[in-house]
């Protein structure tokens, strides 16, 4: 993410503390799918990930006074989905159901062959390749490249060192192109 | 063959969360390590072809957008009543604190108050005083017989000691210190 971006995010922050909503639908619309991207992939079920999404921001509206201004905004309301998910496992205890339904959760349908060589084909292959990720690994790859959580925050968040995000970040790294590589799509190798 | 500096170092580089130096000091080790190089460059690669926001991310529906954005607008984030709960955690503590310091400085000052009252009653207890009261009560029997009494200001109060005669020795003791209003008297 730029600085540029940045500078804009927290000048539509201000806007939105003062009261005015258009801040706050401005910075929903420029991050909406991203963290709603985050939200899927991490609980593989549409509907749950909606309802997420909505306690995500509503918490961001609940706590917009801790918003620490040297950080980003993305980077922020990523901690709280991320925080939002983890309790969400937490209280219902499916972690080990989410990993069989993805292509239902996604919407995903038979693809034909024109697909196959377009952007959803593209994309139903990176959604697999994430899915089938470990979890810690898909959560490290999906904050840094989602959300541009850096490194220490995420380590943060995930209570563990700041090495061993690094580790599970390699791992998903080397584990998607592995899948890309087995379907067909290469990268520059 | 792995370099381990991929892990430690290209992630945090690729990512550009280090400083300056850190990364000119990667720049050169890429110079001369096929591996982190080989790396650096896939990286690049996929974060272009795969790992962009618009394939990572999913789209919202318009009804969903409806419902957050009315959800989330109806509360204003500078109300009062949406003080964040580190504020209210500082706010409950520090009315602890005060509540304990100030318990605590009661507590010390009763019993400041309570050892020093408790060292006049027993300066007043000890031998010297009565004796004093005695001599002084001795004093004024010619005046007033029967009562010994030391005046303190002649008007309202006075402290008026009984002597009791000892059978033994004869001498009259203090029995106590009473006050007595003296226009009543």
């Amino acid at each position: 993410m730029n600085e540029l971006s940045q500078e804009e995010d927290h000048v539509l922050f201000d806007i939105w503390i003062k009261g005015d909503t258009r801040g706050f639908s401005a910075l929903y619309d420029r991050y909406k799918n991203r963290v709603f991207g985050f939200l899927v992939r991490m609980t593989n079920d549409r509907e749950i990930a909606e309802d997420l999404l909505q306690d995500t921001f509503l918490a961001a509206m609940r706590n917009a006074q801790q918003f620490d201004r040297q950080r980003n905004f993305l980077s922020w309301i990523f901690g709280i989905a991320h925080k939002r998910t983890i309790d969400y496992f937490r209280h219902v205890k499916v972690e080990n159901e989410h990993l069989d339904d993805t292509d239902r959760s996604l919407g995903k349908g038979p693809l034909l062959p024109d697909d196959m060589m377009s952007g959803k084909y593209l994309n139903s292959v990176l959604n697999d390749a994430v899915n089938s990720l470990e979890p810690m690994q898909r959560e490290v790859f999906l904050l840094r490249e989602l959300g541009d959580v850096p490194f220490k925050d995420i380590a943060h968040m995930m209570n563990c060192p700041i090495n061993t995000a690094l580790g599970r970040m390699r791992l998903a790294l080397k584990n998607i192109r592995r899948e890309l590589k087995k379907r067909g799509v290469h990268g520059l190798q | 063959m792995d370099c381990n500096n991929w892990e430690t170092t290209g992630l945090l580089y690729v990512a550009k969360e280090l400083d300056k130096k850190q990364a000119s000091l990667y720049q050169q080790h890429c110079t001369v390590c096929a591996f982190c190089a080989q790396e650096v460059a896939q990286y690049e690669s996929d974060k272009n072809l795969y790992f962009s926001s618009s394939l990572l991310s999913v789209s919202t529906t318009a009804a969903l957008d409806e419902k957050v954005l009315s959800l989330c607008t109806s509360v204003k984030p500078t109300s009062i009543g949406m003080l964040s709960s580190v504020w209210i955690k500082r706010i409950v503590f520090s009315a602890l604190v005060f509540a304990f310091g100030a318990g605590a400085g009661g507590y010390f000052s009763f019993a400041y108050y309570h050892s020093k009252s408790a060292a006049s009653v027993a300066a007043a207890k000890s031998p010297t005083t009565p004796q004093t009261t005695v001599l002084s009560a001795t004093q004024n029997r010619q005046t007033q017989p029967g009562l010994d009494s030391s005046k303190s200001d002649g008007n309202t109060t006075s402290v008026l000691q009984k002597s009791v005669r000892t059978p033994l020795t004869g001498h009259s003791a203090p029995q106590g210190i009473i006050t007595v209003d003296l226009k009543k008297e």
